[in-house]
């Protein structure tokens, strides 16, 4: 999930993708029903997918995180979908252990404030209530310097002093660094399970002190960035395993396409096989000539790439193990995906840009309702300036295709926007932006 | 588009599967791929001499006069490489064979990899596709020169001269229409529910093949963890090459033989994932990976045709549970599907008085 940062006064040719669609365009299409239509699960959805995105400032709630119904019935009864009927179960995916001794990021004790100057930082740490002597201490020239690119400030922060934050200073500086592009591990952090879920794991004390110190609120859940500081205080590995187990869980979803309304709408079929996708053209038929199939996986109608992904980890095989959100949405009907838009193991991450260039150059932006194969882009504006916070693909409804985070702890998953944007939109406002691939480029070959 | 009646479901120690009939058409790109490879016929018989080529023609049991009209030295042609003949028989000589002939000569012909038609013929499988065909567009001359032309087995009517009706009827879309209702299939997509399961570390072991397919434990612990009893398709476990090539077939595929993927992509369950260039590697290839094992097969478990006697078709499928199998259907296109082991042994004419032997993978001896 790399940052990248354009300026308006940068000779760029990517000001276009300014005119974005804003989450207020998205409202207005969501709430555009006929005046006698009940209200639509689907609006609620959309409902509560602003609201995060409008209360994910310091103090917002994630309510829309909350995990959905066990088997949900997505249809939307008073108007036609496109999509059709989908009945969505969802599926607690949890992270292989082999990958529990690589963290996600190794940036914990980099802390990048990227535009605030030191004399900025250091009122914004005193009003988080940290001790005045760990302020002074940040201030040394060992640890603190000046980010080269932004003028802001990089603090290398000893692990005592990432030990020793409290609570709500933790929850203050965390949320201000989720707010930088440069944090992975805070605009990402792990969300723990809730207070019951974690007593019936009966950690040890020292573990359980060590969680309570370590761990922030943010609305309803306990998160957690500086997890390679909990492993000194388990009695056991074996203890940090069932702790990890727990941490790198996701909700994800099964999708289904019902044969309800299939036979009434023929173009349902078009809306999922239109590019070249199996079953194009047979689709009815197997509906029709299929009596006992009630429903068949949408997985089906992926095209391969992301086909052979979904649901699995990075395993270096298929998948590689730095695998991130622009790899998987940009490379979504790419015959042989295009490795440019993987982090690069120098220092500075250039798949961020990669990404913006090849939206540029292949994509048209787009309004609402989005399309499946859309690329729906997450991205933060600051003033003229904004940057792409993560990419992924729109499937249907309020269904995303997305990789949260880099690297072999996040899965290649189905989940609903709310929840992507309850999980990225958190410390800082976010727009959405949908943008279609041009068929005949490499974006989506013919 | 009402459903009749609820699937089938079997349970087993390893899950519940649901057993959704389905009916299966070709993708209308892999239907044109056909018209277009197979309207014209050419027949490879791989003997190195002339008199060998001869003499395989003079045992064929056929009309004297069928023979000689079929095979007249017109028709025929030494391959560049020296290793064989191309025949391009005449539609209007093909037409003249008896149904026993056409068995006959098809059965030789199958013995080499390039004669597709011969080897995987299109299948009638029963008298209600005749009805099928007429019903979709299809006209009585067709469907009666599709009758002339095939010839019986125990799995129904195969039929390998395509091409002579290709010669006969011009329309295209007519052809097309043929090749679809041909290859619509009954066929299976199974669910699996976890809720039931005896023992959860066996029932990991057996879907991952004793962890050999890692990719889908996270998959089957969310299940086995779920409280829904809805269930997954079987596919969503099942290795990438497997998934993608379900219900589908490239058009790119038609044209090859169905031997080679039918091991290649059966192996693929089984976490070994070979490349296969000729039928040595494969040989070699599968004394070396798999052994023999008695029943019952578990899942990943390659079934491998073995026939008494010599057989002309070599082919593979992946066991999934029961007696449900995940193969390229032996016959015509060769959609991937699932399918009941029964009627896959009665699918391909080739395959009369024959079985599938179960090989399970060796596991990889642990590097140091």
């Amino acid at each position: 999930m790399p940052a990248v940062i354009f300026k308006s006064d940068e000779p760029s040719n990517l000001l276009p993708l300014l005119n974005s669609v804003s989450v207020r365009s998205v409202l207005t299409s969501a709430m555009s029903l006929p005046p006698d239509s009940a209200p639509r699960a689907g609006s609620r959805c959309r409902w509560l997918f602003l609201l995060g995105v409008t209360l994910a400032v310091p103090g917002g709630n994630a309510s829309a995180q909350t995990a959905p119904a066990e088997v949900r019935d997505a249809a939307h009864n008073s108007t036609f979908n496109p999509w059709g009927h989908l009945r969505t179960s969802s599926l607690r995916l949890m992270a292989p252990e082999s990958t529990f001794a690589e963290l996600a990021y190794s940036d914990y004790h980099r802390w990048v404030f990227e535009y605030l100057s030191w004399p900025e930082v250091q009122p914004l740490l005193v009003a988080a209530a940290l001790e005045p002597e760990l302020v002074a201490l940040l201030h040394d020239p060992s640890i603190r310097s000046v980010h080269e690119a932004t003028g802001g400030t990089i603090l290398r922060v000893p692990d005592f002093v990432r030990w020793s934050l409290k609570p709500k200073s933790r929850e203050i500086i965390y949320r201000e660094l989720a707010s930088g592009m440069e944090n992975l591990t805070h605009i990402l952090p792990l969300i723990l399970p809730d207070s019951a879920a974690l007593e019936r794991l009966n950690f040890s004390p020292g573990l359980r002190a060590a969680v309570r110190q370590l761990t922030f609120s943010r609305g309803n859940h306990r998160c957690l960035v500086d997890a390679d500081l909990l492993a000194a205080h388990a009695d056991s590995p074996d203890e940090m395993r069932r702790l990890f187990r727990q941490i790198y869980t996701y909700q994800v979803l099964v999708v289904e396409l019902s044969r309800d309304e299939i036979s009434d709408s023929p173009r349902i079929a078009d809306y999922w096989t239109q590019h070249r996708a199996k079953l194009r053209g047979s689709l009815n038929q197997l509906f029709a000539r299929s009596p006992d199939l009630d429903a068949i996986d949408i997985s089906h109608f992926l095209p391969k790439f992301p086909q052979v992904l979904l649901n699995t980890f990075p395993d270096g095989q298929t998948s590689p193990f730095n695998a991130n959100c622009h790899w998987l949405a940009l490379n979504f009907f790419r015959r042989i995906p295009d490795s440019k838009f993987l982090p690069s193991q120098k220092d500075h991450d250039n798949s961020g840009h990669e990404a913006v260039m090849e939206l540029h150059a292949y994509y048209d932006q787009v309004e609402p309702p989005f399309q499946f194969g859309d690329v729906i882009a997450l991205v933060a504006e600051s003033g003229d300036a904004f940057e792409l916070v993560h990419t992924a693909v729109h499937i249907a409804d309020n269904i995303v295709f997305s990789k949260n985070g880099i690297g072999r702890n996040s899965p290649f998953a189905l989940i609903t926007l709310e929840e992507m944007m309850a999980k990225y939109a958190w410390a800082t406002e976010l727009t959405v932006r949908g943008f279609r691939p041009q068929p005949g480029t490499p974006a989506l070959p013919n | 588009m009402s459903r009749a009646e609820p699937p089938p479901s079997t349970e087993t120690p390893v899950g519940t599967l649901e057993l959704r009939k389905i009916e299966l058409t070709a993708p209308d790109a892999a239907i044109e791929a056909y018209i277009d490879h197979f309207s014209e016929r050419e027949w490879v018989i791989r003997m190195e001499s002339r008199g060998a080529f001869m003499g395989l023609l003079m045992g064929l049991e056929l009309d004297p006069s069928h023979r000689s009209l079929l095979f007249d030295a017109q028709y025929w042609t030494p391959l560049p490489e020296g290793d064989g003949f191309l025949v391009k028989p005449a539609p209007e000589h093909l037409r003249r064979l008896t149904p026993v002939e056409r068995a006959e000569v098809f059965r030789e012909l199958a013995f080499w990899l390039d004669n597709k038609p011969e080897r995987w013929p299109l299948v009638i499988s029963s008298e209600s596709t005749f009805a099928r065909l007429a019903s979709s567009g299809v006209s009585a001359p067709m469907i009666q020169r599709v009758r002339e032309l095939c010839y019986p087995f125990a799995g129904g009517w195969a039929l390998s001269d395509f091409s002579v009706i290709a010669d006969e009827f011009k329309d295209r879309a007519m052809l097309a229409t043929l090749l679809r209702e041909i290859s619509t299939v009954p066929s299976t997509l199974p669910r699996l529910n976890l809720r039931t399961v005896v023992s959860v570390s066996e029932t990991l072991e057996y879907w991952t093949v004793n962890h050999q397919n890692p990719f889908a434990l996270p998959l089957l612990e969310a299940l086995l963890d779920s409280e829904t009893t809805n269930g997954i398709e079987v596919l969503s476990i099942m290795p990438g090459s497997a998934r993608v090539l379900s219900l589908n077939l490239d058009a790119d595929e038609v044209s090859h033989d169905i031997y080679l993927s039918s091991f290649m992509i059966s192996a693929s369950l089984a976490g070994l994932p070979p490349r296969f260039q000729n039928p040595d590697q494969i040989h070699r290839w599968l004394e070396s990976r798999f052994r023999p094992v008695p029943s019952p097969a578990r899942y990943g478990d390659l079934r491998v045709f073995v026939q008494p006697d010599e057989h002309p078709v070599e082919f593979a499928c992946a066991q999934i549970a029961e007696n449900i199998v995940f193969a390229r259907d032996p016959v015509g296109l060769g959609l991937w599907q699932f399918m009941r082991i029964e009627d896959l042994l009665r699918r391909n004419p080739h395959f009369a008085g024959g079985d599938f032997q179960i090989r399970r993978a060796v596991k990889p001896a642990a590097t140091p």
